[in-house]
Parts: structure tokens; sequence; C-alpha cells
């Protein structure tokens, strides 16, 4: 197999005494879904939180394609080619839909302050093409007749869909899901499976945190089982879901919805 | 391939998604601008239209002076709806940055003898660099802390303006300061200030605006959204913050600029701390989001303040008390019960006055948040 | 003054440094209580101070309570003045999901209206107060007087209580997991909602008292709330916003600002308004996580 695209090695995060990331080692390779999963407060959207630098870790390394993140700052990370979208939904309200995903081609913009007060002549230019850019992803993800919108307006699975639109819109190689398909209903759910297998055909490597097993199964090419901040088990979906530590941990008491 | 997308309405039969010919949507494309301008253009024209003829108006023609003030405030007040309504940031030393740039302006003219318009430049730029320093310095306080320091900053500022006998008078009043000429026109009497001024109100809403509807005010608007998502998507926060930060002293530093040769006179009271407070409540009163609102609550508040004074003269509540009651519950009020005319970026309260009416909505989230991870606790704190 | 300054001069200033300073820590304990448990910076701190001096000015001069009965009203109609705003201006700001920014412009609002309601009912001329205890005696050389040993004392008072509330009351405890993890806190069945309720309160009882140990020095006025409450705001920053923080934040502001005076001479000394602010300035370039951040706390914020 080729070489990983994201090398996660021994890291460690707690807040306050609690060992909320434990020493959490793994590989995702490029191309490929990796499926987070673990019960509720297992870390990881922690994980995410530190992959992506919302958190410095205690310890331990992130390596996105031989090269260190752990103490670069969020947007910094985010121009390495890492992007994501929140559980709790980070939409930015008062800004229409387009404008939204605009905001994911900022790193490719180059309009300072004095440019965009003046109007000079380039700046017309950029602003179409970074229009034209964020409704070609509205339209992959199904959202263009919403564009003129504002945000806030969009009904909950739509404000979903606009956060990975957002964060395609930054062509990451890296594209982090924290719980896309929660509050979703199975036919939402069903169809979101589909995009994020688009997402992958398109070659971007994925991470998910997902609770829905069924979807997890299905999409997945590899998982990465945690329970209360440490990694349980790591591997094909088969072979997780065989696993007798994660049947134990996990999957025999109940499989959250 | 067609109900791929897990809507919630209808998905309308011309959503074609084709996932790697993703040029397709580029046909239909127009700039950001032009859908924006016919309806700003008019309003502009419109507002324009007004300042034109205001001066001629009965109660105006008599009232030129407070109008022009009314104009330093609005340069102050669409500074500060930068920095609050699109930024997300409260920043309480407005009135210092006005004194800077008045000081400045004011004291190369008549210490130095320097033209007048030379030193309005001059004390935009040290308004500017000095908005630079302290935000560098200021933003390294998390959050909401900012604006304590920035008020304090504000004291060190009116601390100098009002004990550097040797430079600034101090208490004294610096007199003297020559009108402001510009290649030999000299701007002497009201109406021609009156028109200066105001000129310069709609340049600086007109610059506000480019910068909103672009790559930087659409990074602002990101930042009060949302920061931690900001970052995400590769905006480096801190240097938006402190750009909004500078613009804002820049166009308080103009403001004073062209105060000191308007009045002729400086005293340190007029920057006062409780000024940048008294700016806090035109923006909030405009609308925090809301450019426009900038001149109505600029308005509002100085035209309603002395009708207060008058009608409680000899009460208990003349002493200031009455404006500081209802400036705060004003505040107070607008702050949670008009969340919507905050929340959005593309207009306050003001404007749905106007014709551009939008219901507000109630946020789509859940109650619950449904995960114990502690990135919400974490934001709340940060 | 002079720029040779003996030592007794030095610990003269000190003196007053350290009584200054216990005011300035009661302040910041308000401002660090609050902001640990509901994550907010609550703008009108100041005035629950001013309003503690001037209920108790009041009550002394106008119905002529005695000091300890007109103290402890001042203490518990401040109290309630803030849970008062805290549930009728910051929860439902936090019920329609405000940001930070326009909680802090609510403080703000409150705090402008106290100032406002406090100047109509008493009006804008100072009142004074007596020294609850007269005369003054000898430390080291340097002269205390006895009011200075009830701000010293007060503060020292709060800070042991403090200290006793948040290890061995079960109360203090949840407040303190509260401020930890607040999701965490919230499963163990603790209710933020009430915290903030017992912050607020905690914090403006805290602020009263240094309102009333102040007052017999410098009086009682509409408009002192502001200034306290900025000084106390610098305290807290100093601190690294915690409790220890607070109050060692509060003294060696307390102690700079006197020093500062001292040493210099009038040229400078005229501009002492602005010290303290110099010195947060100062603090932020070469330590912004304050002279007495806890680590841990100051590395879990870090990227927020």
């Amino acid at each position: 197999m080729s070489n990983p695209l994201l090398e996660v090695r021994e890291l460690s995060k707690s807040f306050g005494g609690v060992q909320a990331v434990d020493k959490i080692s793994f590989q995702a390779l490029p191309g490929q879904i990796t499926a987070v999963i673990g019960p509720n407060g297992a870390g990881k959207t922690t994980l995410f939180n530190l992959i992506t630098g919302m958190f410095a870790p205690g310890a331990g390394q992130i390596i996105l394609d031989g090269r260190r993140l752990e103490r670069l700052p969020i947007y910094k990370i985010a121009r390495a080619g890492v992007a994501r979208t929140f559980q709790n939904l980070q939409v930015f309200e008062g800004m229409s839909v387009v404008e939204n995903v605009m905001v994911g081609r900022h790193r490719y913009e180059r309009v300072n302050l004095l440019w965009a007060a003046t109007r000079w002549p380039g700046v017309g230019r950029e602003e179409a093409t970074s229009r034209a850019k964020a409704l070609a992803e509205l339209d992959f993800v199904g959202l263009r007749h919403r564009a003129d919108d504002l945000a806030q307006d969009l009904p909950y699975g739509q404000q979903r869909l606009l956060e990975i639109a957002r964060a395609l819109a930054a062509e990451p190689r890296l594209l982090l899901l924290d719980e896309p398909a929660a509050g979703l209903g199975p036919t939402e759910t069903e169809s979101l499976a589909r995009l994020v297998l688009q997402i992958r055909a398109r070659g971007v490597t994925v991470m998910l945190i997902e609770h829905d097993m069924g979807m997890v199964m299905n999409i997945a090419d590899h998982i990465v089982v945690l329970d209360y901040g440490r990694k349980l088990s790591d591997g094909a979906p088969a072979a997780v879901r065989s696993d007798p530590k994660v049947i134990a941990a996990y999957l025999g008491e109940e499989i959250p919805a | 391939m067609k109900d791929k997308a897990p809507t919630e309405s209808p998905v309308p039969a011309s959503n074609e998604p084709t996932t790697l010919a993703r040029s397709s949507g580029a046909a239909t494309v127009r700039p950001a601008s032009f859908l924006n301008l016919p309806p700003a253009i008019l309003r502009a024209l419109a507002f324009g239209l007004f300042v034109l003829v205001l001066p001629f108006l009965p109660w105006a023609s008599t009232h030129r002076d407070e109008i022009t003030v009314i104009g330093f405030f609005s340069i102050l007040a669409v500074g500060l709806t930068l920095v609050m309504g699109y930024a997300g940031q409260l920043v309480l030393s407005q009135a210092a940055f006005y004194g800077v740039g008045a000081y400045t302006s004011g004291v190369l003219s008549v210490n130095l003898k320097w033209p007048p318009l030379l030193g309005i430049g001059v004390g935009v730029i040290v308004a500017a660099l000095l908005g630079w320093v302290s935000a560098r310095l200021l933003f390294r306080l998390q959050g909401t802390s900012l604006a304590l320091a920035s008020l304090g900053l504000g004291i060190i500022v009116i601390t100098v303006i009002g004990q550097w006998d040797e430079v600034t008078r101090g208490q004294q009043s610096l007199t003297g300061i020559p009108k402001l000429d510009v290649l030999g026109f000299t701007f002497k009497d009201d109406l021609a200030y009156y028109y200066l001024v105001w000129a310069t109100v709609l340049t600086v809403m007109l610059l506000s605006f480019n910068i909103i509807n672009s790559r930087v005010g659409r990074a602002f608007r990101a930042l009060r959204g949302s920061e931690v998502a900001a970052g995400t998507l590769g905006i480096n926060t801190t240097s938006f913050k402190v750009q909004v930060f500078v613009l804002a002293a820049a166009f308080a530093g103009l403001a004073g600029g062209l105060y000191a040769h308007y009045r002729s006179v400086l005293s340190p009271g007029t920057f006062n701390w409780s000024v940048s407070v008294e700016i806090v409540v035109m923006v909030a009163i405009g609308g925090v989001a809301s450019i426009w609102g900038a001149p109505f609550g600029a308005a509002a508040v100085l035209i309603i303040t002395p009708i207060l004074r008058g009608f409680f003269s000899g009460t208990s509540l003349a002493g200031g008390g009455l404006e500081n009651i209802i400036y705060g519950l004003a505040l107070v009020v607008i702050m949670i019960f008009l969340p919507s005319g905050l929340l959005s970026g593309t207009g306050g309260w003001w404007p749905r006055l106007f014709g551009r009416f939008r219901p507000s909505h109630p946020h789509n989230l859940p109650p619950e948040e449904s995960s114990s991870e502690p990135v919400s606790g974490a934001k709340q704190v940060g | 003054m002079s720029n040779n300054l003996s030592f007794g001069q030095i610990w003269q200033f000190c003196v007053y440094g350290f009584n200054n300073g216990a005011i300035y820590a009661l302040v910041a304990l308000g401002f660090v209580i609050i902001f640990q448990v509901t994550g907010h910076v609550n703008f009108a701190q100041g005035e629950f101070v001013m309003l503690g001096a001037m209920f108790t000015a009041w009550l002394i001069k106008v119905p002529q309570w005695p000091v300890l009965a007109a103290a402890l009203a001042a203490i518990g109609v401040t109290a309630l003045v803030s849970l008062a705003v805290e549930r009728l201006c910051i929860r439902p700001a936090e019920q329609r999901r405000a940001n930070p920014m326009t909680i802090l412009v609510i403080t703000l609002g409150v705090g402008i209206a106290l100032r406002g309601i406090v100047l109509t009912l008493f009006g804008p001329d100072p009142y004074a107060v007596e020294t609850f205890t007269r005369g003054k005696f000898d430390l080291f050389g340097g002269i205390v007087l006895w009011q200075n040993v009830w701000q010293i004392g007060a503060a020292a008072l709060v800070g042991v209580g403090l200290w006793f509330f948040f290890t061995r009351t079960l109360t203090g405890r949840a407040m303190r997991a509260c401020s930890i993890n607040r999701y965490a806190a919230r499963l163990m069945g603790i209710s933020p909602s009430r915290m903030s309720m017992i912050a607020f309160g905690l914090s403006a009882v805290i602020a009263a008292v240094g309102g009333i140990v102040i007052a017999p020095t410098t009086g009682a006025t509409w408009d002192m709330g502001t200034k306290l409450g900025l000084l106390g705001f610098v305290a807290a920053v100093l601190g690294g916003w915690n409790y220890g923080g607070a109050i060692a934040g509060g003294f060696v502001l307390g102690v700079a600002e006197q020093l500062a005076i001292g040493v210099t001479n009038s040229d400078w000394s005229r501009f002492q308004d602005a010290f303290a602010f110099v010195l947060l300035l100062l603090v932020l370039l070469l330590r912004p996580q304050g002279l007495f951040a806890s680590r841990a706390r100051s590395t879990s914020r870090a990227g927020l």
C-alpha cells in the first residue's frame, strides 16, 4: 500500500485531569474513508480538534504527508490541506449560502484590505472565479438552488451539506467529517453516504466520526475504535466487527442509533 | 444521482449534479457586486441627495453645526460597526483614536505650522499605527477581555493628552488651529465644512461596503460567525482582527483630523472614554451589523440627548442620570431582543424599516448537543 | 518627590500600595469568579463596588443606620441587583445563543444604567463615610491607618473564605467542576444555570465588601466604579484569571502603581492614571498568560 496521508503517533490530551485522548496512534491512507467510532465521550471529537489544531496536544505527533502539524496554528493546518465540518454546526450566520462556501476559497484568493476598499480592477474577476467555484461545490452537494438564501435559514440537514461544501471549496487533501449524519433521517443518511463516496472518488481522503454503524460498515475502508480516550481496535470493517474487545466494550452492549 | 442530496425540501429538477464536472456552474455566474449594485446605488443616491439638500431644510438650516458633528460621529460609528458588527469584537478605544487624529493634526499645524491637509494625513497614519501596535498587544487577550483592555488604552491616551501640557496644552485646550485649506480653497463657513464632512462620511461608507462584499469582508463576517470555523478554513483570524481594528482606528483618526480644523479648539474632555461608550450606543441603535445604520444611530443619540436634557432640566434626572439609564437600558434591550438584527451581516433593524424586511429565523439547531466532547464547553471559555 | 527615596519612604509607598491592592484584589476576584464559571467578562463589576459603597454611605447618612447594619444591607442589596442582572439580562441573552461580544455589551449597558440610576437617586455629590476605626500606628517605620487594616483584612478574609468555599463545600466544588468542563459538570447533575447565579451573587458580595471598606478613604460617588473595575480587571489579567492570581495581581498592581508614583518625578507622575494600563500592556507584551497563570488552564485554552 501507499504511504499514509495522515499519521497520528501516541497522541494525548487531558482536560483538568481527565485523559480525553490517551496515546492514540493510527494511520489514514490516501483515497480511503477512515471512520472513527466509539461511545459518547470516547474522545472522537477531541481527536478531530487536535488534528485541526483547535487544541494543542499534550503529547504525540500528527503528520500529514511527512509534515508535522501538531504545533501549527489552526489556519496553517488548514492551508496544509486539512478541512473539517462540525458536529455542532458552525455555519456563518448572516452570510448567504454561497458566501459561506466562498469563505472556503479564502486561501486561494489574494485580495487585501486596500484592494477591496477601492475595488481595484482585479477584485471583481477574483470574486467571479471564487463564486463560480463555490457554486460548483454547492452543485456537488445539491444546494445550488439555495445559493442566495441566508445560511441560518437552511434546515438542519442542509446546513450539514453546506458545511461539507464549504470544506470542499478549500480543496482539502484530508476532510474530517464530524457526525455528518447526526439528526438526519434514514433516506437523508443514505444519500449522505453516497455523497461521502463521491468525495472519495474525487481523490479526497476522508475521516469520519459516525454513530450510524450501518453507514460506517458500508462505506468505511478502515475503522478506528476509541473507548475512554484509548484506541480499542483498528482495521478493516470486517476485522473490527469481529474483534472481541470491540464487541465486549461497545457493540455488545448497545448499538447507538 | 438526482436525489442524492439529503434535502428536506423537494430538490428542484434543475439540480443535476455531475460529480467531477464542477465547472458546469460557471456559466450563470455573475460577480457579487453586480447583483448587489442596483438597490445599493439607489439607496446611495437617495442618501446623497438628502445630504445635499439637508442644510437648507427648515430645522437643519439652523442646526448645521450639530449635523456636522453627527457627521464626525457617523465616521466613528462606521468604523466601530466594522469592528463590532462584522468582526464581532467590542472595542472601546474609538474616542481615543479620534483624539489622536485630532491632536496630531492640531499640534502639527499649531506648533509646527504644518498645512492642515498634511496634518490630517499624518493624524490618520499615527492613529492607524497606534491601532496596529495596540491591536497586536490587545489581541493576545482572550476574546472578551479585549474590550476592557481597549478601554484602558483609551485612558492612557486621554491621560497623555490631558497631562502633556508642553505639546497639547493639556486642560487649557489647544487653540488657534487653522481652518482647513485645500489647493487654495479654505473651508471657512459652516456650509463648506458640512459638505466636506458628509462627503467624507459617504466615502467612508462606500469603502466599507466594498470591503464587506469582498474576500476581506467575508473573513471579517466569518470571524464573527465562528472564529474556530474561520480558522479551519485557512483564515488567519488574528491578522484579520488586527486589520479591522486598524481600519476603525484610521477612520477615527480621519474624523479627528477633520474635527480639529473645524472647531479650531481641542480639549481633552471631547475624547474621554465615555465618548467611546456613546459610540457603542450609536452603533447598537443603528443596528450593529449595518453600515447604513451608523449615521442614523449617531443622529439619534446626538439629537435625543439635548432634548432629554432640556425636557428634564431642573429635576434630579437632568444631571446625566437619565441619559445613562436610557442608553444603558437601550444597550441591554437591543442586545437581548433584537438578535436577528445583530446576528445578520446583511443589515440591522434600521434598514428593515426601509423595506428590506426579512423575518427573523429561529436557530435550526437541536436544543441539546449530543456529544460529551469538550469542544462546546471549551469554546465558551475561549 | 525626589528621586532618591529612603527605604522608609519606599516602605510607606508599599503600605499605600497594599492598601489599594486589597481593593483591586477584591474586584479582580469578582471578575475571576464570573469568568471561571460562566466564561463571561462582567463589565459592570466595578459598578457593584460602587453600589456597595453608595448604599452603605447613604444608609449611614440619611436613615442613620449603624455601620454594621448599613454594610450588611448594602451587601444584600448589591447581591440582589447582581442576581437580577443575571436572570433578567444575561440568561435571556444566553438562551438566545448570544455571542460573547453581545453579552459583553449587555454588561456594559447594565453598568451604564446602574450609574445612571445611582446618580439619579443619590445625586452627583460624594458621600463621606467616617472611618470604621480611627487612628494610625507605626509598622516598621511606615504609617498605617487603622482603616487600611480593614481594607487589607477584608481582602484576606474574603480570600480565606473563598478558599474554604471552593475546597470544602459541595457548592464550591461544583462551581470549580463547572469551570473546568461545563458539559461534564452537567452530566454529573450540576446545573450550570444555578452555578451562574451563585457566581454572580458571590462576586457582587465580594465587590460590595470592597466598596464598603474603601468608602471611608475615598468617599462614595456614583462614578467611582468604572476606574476600580478597570483596575480590578488589570489585576485579573496580571493574575492569569485564577483565584490566587487575582489576589496576588491586585497587590502587585497596587504596590507597582504606588512605587511608580513614588520613584518618578512630577514630569512623569502626572501620568499616574495611565500607569496601571501601561503595566497591563507591558505584561501583555512580555507575559501574555499573566504573571501567575496556572499552566494547566492556560494550555487548555491555547488555540481558542
